[in-house]
């Protein structure tokens, strides 16, 4: 737990947060104050954990890839993530976070990515929709920061990041759409794929504005738009693509209230090793949700080992 | 807490980097330092500041930055250690625009 500001500290937040409320852009880490530093060492670390494991949910996916040119484009993909990871843990060291210590330091289940990248993508439908849907999230995510946030060096890094995502959601929606107009046991499949990976992003975007703690990310400008704003977003292109696929998506848009509304209790819970949301027990706490995700998924302790087993041998040979 | 970078000593002034700890960032067990990564797009275009990458020495710096930023077909790129990079700037250590 933090500990008490003083009131010194207390008006220097509050001058920050009015500097950058007016704009103003932060180019070092020696410029934050604790409470910026605390924001964004949590944004950035989730977000470099969710890039670094979305690159083993990709990589064990890949196998399936029915060609030699989708071999390249899902292995394309995976060597972006990689970079992204990358990119988000050295900005991470400059603050003086370690990146040893978060990438090889810790248990499988303290990794802050999304419950979603601890599901096993088992076909390749489940990979492109992965990209449709996964990667769309990020981009959603990802171009907000981009667009809003106050740190300049992660700013300019977003720029790489933003323009490589967008070419993973083109290769999801792509593939979405040649199966889609396949039919038969392609939709089905796709369908299927909907089904799960739908509410596992909506999940992904977080508590709802309603019930959200109070976090600095939004005074800080660390981000722009609220947790519920984002989702709305990501269904704003999601709902349409799945329309015009000729695929049911558990969510329609409301003339009256204007936004999208989901058909379904949210939130609620989920069985993985069916893959399948349990709609029918109804609506949970969202501390049910957090406790399903700090338990993780089937895949945790195997993705995580997958980036990281020969880490101490080479190490050895080296030192 | 953060960074390790002397407060006061160029506040601001490897802002065109990026980042702070120019001292600090010492390596992690695999011996690697940081180095800045710079590239231009097309000939006649500026030389710009593209990221940082961290590397057991220049060899593979130079590897890690071309795999790593690889969003453009680069004219050109070069690295440059972090430590080689000295700030400038009014005597002060203000800089000009604050």
């Amino acid at each position: 737990m933090p500990r008490q500001y003083t009131e010194a500290e207390l008006k220097a937040e509050e001058a920050l947060k009015a500097k950058i409320r007016k704009g103003h852009i932060l180019e070092s880490p020696a410029e934050m104050t604790p409470g910026y530093h605390r924001a964004i060492v949590v944004q950035l670390t989730v977000q470099a954990d969710t890039e670094l494991m979305s690159a083993p949910a990709y990589w064990f996916a890949a196998r399936h890839a029915p060609s030699t040119n989708t071999q390249v484009s899902a292995h394309a993909i995976i060597q972006d993530e990689l970079a992204h990871a990358n990119i988000a843990y050295r900005l991470l060291e400059d603050m003086g976070v370690s990146k040893e210590r978060l990438v090889y330091g810790r248990e499988p289940h303290e990794f802050k990515h999304p419950y979603g990248f601890d599901q096993p993508l088992d076909n390749w439908a489940e990979l492109v929709v992965a990209n449709g849907f996964f990667d769309r999230a990020g981009i959603t995510l990802l171009s907000d920061v981009h667009r809003n946030t106050s740190y300049g060096p992660l700013k300019r890094a977003l720029v790489k990041v933003d323009m490589e995502e967008t070419f993973h959601l083109r290769h999801g929606e792509v593939w979405m759409r040649r199966l889609a107009r396949a039919g038969g046991a392609a939709a089905e499949l796709l369908q299927r794929c909907v089904d799960w990976m739908f509410p596992m992003t909506i999940e992904w975007f977080g508590l709802p504005d309603d019930l959200k703690r109070h976090s600095g990310q939004l005074d800080y400008r660390l981000k722009g738009l609220t947790n519920d704003e984002l989702r709305q977003v990501w269904m704003s292109s999601t709902v349409p693509l799945c329309e015009e696929l000729g695929l049911s998506a558990p969510a329609h848009y409301d003339e009256a209230a204007k936004q999208y509304v989901l058909d379904y209790p949210f939130p609620c819970q989920y069985d993985p090793e069916d893959k399948r949301w349990l709609f029918g027990e109804g609506e949970i706490t969202w501390d049910a949700v957090f406790e399903r995700w700090k338990g993780r998924g089937p895949m945790n302790e195997i993705y995580v080992d997958s980036v990281r087993r020969s880490r101490q041998s080479v190490a050895a040979w080296l030192n | 807490m953060s960074g390790g970078r002397p407060v006061g000593a160029g506040r601001g002034r490897e802002a065109s980097t990026g980042q702070g700890a120019s001292a600090g960032s010492a390596g992690t067990s695999l011996g690697e330092e940081v180095y800045e990564v710079f590239a231009r797009k097309k000939r006649g275009d500026a030389l710009r500041h593209v990221g940082c990458v961290d590397a057991p020495g220049s060899a593979l710096a130079r590897v890690y930055a071309w795999k790593t930023y690889d969003e453009e077909n680069w004219f050109e790129m070069c690295v440059v250690p972090r430590k080689a990079i000295l700030p400038a700037g009014p005597p002060s250590g203000r800089p000009a625009s604050g």
